[in-house]
């Protein structure tokens, strides 16, 4: 089986080893894939092989714009893999367009809330309405969370991507399509926002862009 | 070969929500499952997808309540009422999960360029 | 506390597990090898879309889930 990291434009895999130190090899080109030969799936997992995949998409990534394949993505031969680069060369070369020259930002951010601020149901409250001012009290924690840091995060990203997560606690988590220059004032941003404001942010990357390779709106 | 994780905290810091751990095991599941196309897997599909299905359902549901809870139109009576509903179809939804081995981030299908289904 | 290790690996992860170029679908539920089932969920999901915005139908939220 050919297992693959990513997609570039060339042919060209980037000067370091595979999984289980396989040697990595390109087929097809615009777009082309960047794969290593394997006989069965050579992704645990485990962090040691998540670590090693990424390095493999992250140099390639050095080299030009990738779009990284979701884990275990493997193809039984190289007639399957190039019917599927044919079959969908439109979109890859869109995808590698608009990801060229930017990298991925991930934003986790929360309330910084007292365990007490459930909502407030009456004392004489039913288990029913607690429950679901319960629910109505998360989501809203999670859209206040959003309308405070997404859009100055987004004004500063070609592309952007949020949504909550469901916790406990419900959290805002958030994909920004970042250009590399633009990064350190992205994460200055991060900065700012969380001075004065009782939110928690965690912000990670650089990443490959794994939230914008699909076309669409967002 | 042991691989350092590359330096990727920009900034902030966490008290881990949600273990790395049960990320690595919904991993071992997917790649497992991409391997292995047998029988139970087939109709493990099934049930994911009818699942997902009932599951979309019911947070639409849940929505379309608490849009009308908070929007005043309901009595105390009627959310007590569609409260203990949900909280009951919750308490199924979960049971029938468990019936089928499924995790609640198994009912978030991928749809490509439409997204999570949830 | 988290070590950013765990952080890292935790973005990393979900990156793998639901990002990226998707080549096989979630379910492999076929019909003489095509995605039938796979292929009607997104319709699916698309006609329930459009439906909200051609007739200001307001049937999910995006970003939100509970």
């Amino acid at each position: 089986m050919l297992y693959a990291y990513a997609i570039t434009w060339r042919g060209e895999p980037p000067p370091v080893a595979g999984l289980d130190g396989a040697a990595l090899r390109a087929v097809g080109d615009e777009p082309a894939a960047i794969v290593s030969d394997h006989g069965e799936l050579p992704l645990r997992a485990e962090p040691e092989d998540l670590w090693a995949h990424e390095a493999v998409v992250e140099a390639a990534m050095e080299r030009g714009p990738v779009l990284p394949m979701r884990a275990g993505t493997a193809f039984a031969d190289e007639r399957e893999l190039l019917d599927t680069l044919r079959g969908r060369a439109g979109e890859f070369r869109r995808a590698l367009e608009r990801v060229e020259g930017a990298v991925e930002l991930g934003i986790r951010a929360v309330e910084d809330l007292e365990p007490s601020d459930n909502g407030k149901p009456p004392r004489d409250a039913g288990p029913g309405i607690t429950y679901m001012i319960g629910r109505l009290e998360r989501v809203r924690s999670a859209e206040r969370v959003a309308a405070a840091i997404h859009e100055p995060l987004a004004a500063l990203a070609r592309e952007s991507t949020w949504r909550v997560e469901a916790g406990p606690p419900p959290r805002l988590a958030a994909a920004y399509l970042v250009d590399r220059s633009q990064v350190e004032s992205f994460r200055e941003r991060v900065s700012e926002l969380e001075d004065g404001r009782p939110i928690s942010i965690v912000c990670t990357g650089p990443w490959p862009p794994y939230s914008f390779v699909a076309e669409g709106e967002r | 070969m042991s691989t350092a994780a590359p330096h990727k905290v920009l900034s902030g810091s966490w008290d881990d929500l949600q273990t790395a751990h049960s990320r690595l095991d919904r991993l071992d599941t997917s790649l497992r499952r991409r391997v292995e196309a047998d029988r139970d897997n087939v109709e493990r599909g099934l049930a994911q997808l009818v699942l997902t299905l009932v599951e979309l359902l019911r947070q639409l549901m849940e929505r379309q309540a608490l849009r009308r809870i908070e929007g005043g139109s309901l009595s105390d009576d009627e959310v007590e009422r569609l409260g203990e509903t949900f909280m009951l179809l919750e308490q199924r939804m979960e049971e029938l999960r468990e019936t089928f081995g499924l995790e609640q981030e198994d009912l978030n299908l991928d749809l490509g360029p439409l997204g999570r289904l949830l | 506390m988290s070590s950013s290790r765990d952080i890292a690996l935790v973005d990393l992860v979900d990156r793998l597990l639901d990002g990226g170029v998707v080549i096989h679908g979630d379910i492999t539920l076929a019909v003489a090898d095509v995605d039938l089932l796979y292929v009607g969920l997104r319709a699916l999901v698309a006609s329930v879309e459009t439906l909200e915005r051609e007739h200001g139908i307001s049937l999910t939220s995006r970003g939100s889930a509970l």
